[in-house]
């Protein structure tokens, strides 16, 4: 690992810890003290999905856990079971990257969206069978298509001032460099 | 280099899974021991937040700030029908404030004939509201008054005029207040006119629902509704709100405090009732001297 290499890692670990800690402070601001009609969007978890689908190799788990983990305890979720669920389906996701690579942009809001149920139903699961204290399954379940239309929103942050591109799906560098 | 794709470098990756599933064990742990001992994990949680948001309130206050004034300033527009409206409603306090006054004056009156004794009035700590739960399903506000200000599990706080919600989760300089509309809030009150004793329970809408109404035919919309005090929670007769039927005709509540504008809150100090410990420890002894006669007085009688 080079300095440079190194530097450039730590910038974009930053990044991401910033713009997190933006997105949950607004959150925690006392605005919305009413109770609106539609859930607000996750945008955390947006961000994360539309980074790991691009550069899986600047978003270390650490990163993650330690962002979820505080929104977890910030936020007044039960501690640890969004985050367990939130580091299985990243992983999932960079163990297959390199299929990612190739996939369409709408394709890839589908496998957000479809990925967001499949969480957000297991975590219902989880605390279902723990007969914890949680809001309908609807009512969760509506959370998703709010993100999904927020999701662009998380794909242009990525994309544009922050520049990450995915990598091409045959990069020569990558595999002249592995051996 | 880990740079490239599915494979990852051959050594690492089993170590890499190892870590991940230990990580997640880890995690999962973490839920089941809030699970099994919810008030310790909650109580480190309340620890966190003590800890980390009162030191990012030089970055909040000001957007809360920023976005308060616009929104106060797209009201702008509507502030002359909202002016006439006000003068209209002045006009028609008038007449109720002269009734009343009658009516204290006459409420003094009887109470100085009846030579009733009135509760002490409530005292009241007031705090600024720092954050809110920044979830779509929960309703609770973080105060900035905390256990060095007194403040215990289970008060009351309200706005300036009615009850917001109940203290849950003390730490050191913060509390955390679940509103009345959270799903886990639940309230004993009491619908006034018919005096029927029900439960408020939130349900993340803008209106808690009435549950364990026993006679529906006694309550109209807009009957006031009020704390009860059962249970010895809260002081009873606080005002919350008053009754409306909602779409589905089932009655709900619209609560009184201005939940779109909580600013300060005010905590209600209460100790709960004084228990009553003894059962007639006066009486017992009385009823014997009535019974027995006292021997002193026996004699003289012959």
């Amino acid at each position: 690992m080079t300095e440079p290499r190194l530097f450039h890692q730590s910038g974009y670990a930053l990044a991401f810890l910033g713009l997190c800690g933006v997105v949950m402070l607004i959150k925690l601001l006392p605005l919305g003290t009413q109770a609106q009609g539609l859930p607000a969007p996750d945008l955390v978890l947006a961000l994360i999905f539309a980074w790991m689908m691009r550069r899986p190799d600047l978003l270390p788990l650490g990163l993650i856990v330690l962002v979820v983990l505080a929104g977890d305890l910030l936020l007044m979720r039960p501690p640890g079971l969004w985050t367990a669920i939130v580091v299985l389906a990243t992983e999932a996701l960079r163990k297959r990257q390199k299929r990612l690579r190739t996939l369409s942009l709408l394709a890839e809001i589908g496998l957000f969206a479809a990925a967001m149920s499949a969480m957000t139903g297991l975590y219902w699961l989880i605390l279902s069978l723990t007969f914890a204290d949680q809001p309908g399954l609807g009512a969760q379940l509506l959370r998703m298509p709010v993100t999904v239309a927020v999701y662009p929103l998380a794909m242009l942050t990525c994309a544009g001032p922050l520049g990450l591109r995915r990598r091409a799906a045959a990069d020569g560098f990558d595999r002249g460099s592995r051996r | 280099m880990a740079l490239d794709g599915d494979k990852g470098t051959n050594h690492f990756r089993p170590i890499r899974r190892i870590l991940t599933g230990g990580l997640v064990l880890v995690l999962l742990t973490m839920f089941l021991v809030w699970r099994i001992d919810s008030p310790r994990v909650e109580r480190l949680r309340t620890d966190i937040v003590d800890a980390t948001l009162p030191r990012l309130q030089w970055a909040m206050a000001p957007i809360t700030a920023l976005a308060k004034m616009a929104a106060n300033f797209s009201t702008y527009s509507a502030l002359y029908e909202q002016n006439q409206e006000l003068r209209r409603e002045l006009q028609q306090m008038r007449g109720w404030k002269e009734a009343a006054l009658q009516l204290e004056q006459k409420n003094a009156r009887l109470l100085d004939l009846n030579n009733v004794k009135l509760d002490a009035r409530l005292t009241y700590i007031t705090g600024t509201v720092l954050a809110d739960s920044g979830s779509p399903f929960r309703r609770s506000v973080l105060l900035n008054v905390g256990a060095q200000d007194g403040i215990r599990d289970g008060w009351a706080a309200m706005d300036g005029i009615g009850l917001v919600g109940r203290i849950s989760g003390v730490g050191r300089t913060t509390a955390r207040v679940i509103l009345l509309t959270d799903p886990a809030s639940s309230i004993p009150v009491t619908i006034q006119p018919s005096g029927q004793k029900v439960l408020l329970s939130g349900d993340n809408s803008a209106q808690p629902r009435i549950d364990f109404l026993e006679s529906a035919e006694l309550v109209r919309p807009g009957d006031r509704v009020v704390s009860s005090g059962d249970g010895g929670v809260f002081p009873a007769g606080i005002l919350i709100g008053s009754v409306t039927r909602a779409p589905d005709q089932r009655f709900r509540v619209l609560l009184a405090a201005d939940y779109a504008r909580l600013e300060f809150l005010r905590v209600l100090r209460y100790s709960g009732p004084e228990p009553i410990s003894d059962t007639g420890g006066l009486v017992a002894p009385r009823a014997e001297t009535l019974l027995t006669p006292p021997p002193a007085t026996g004699p003289s009688n012959d």
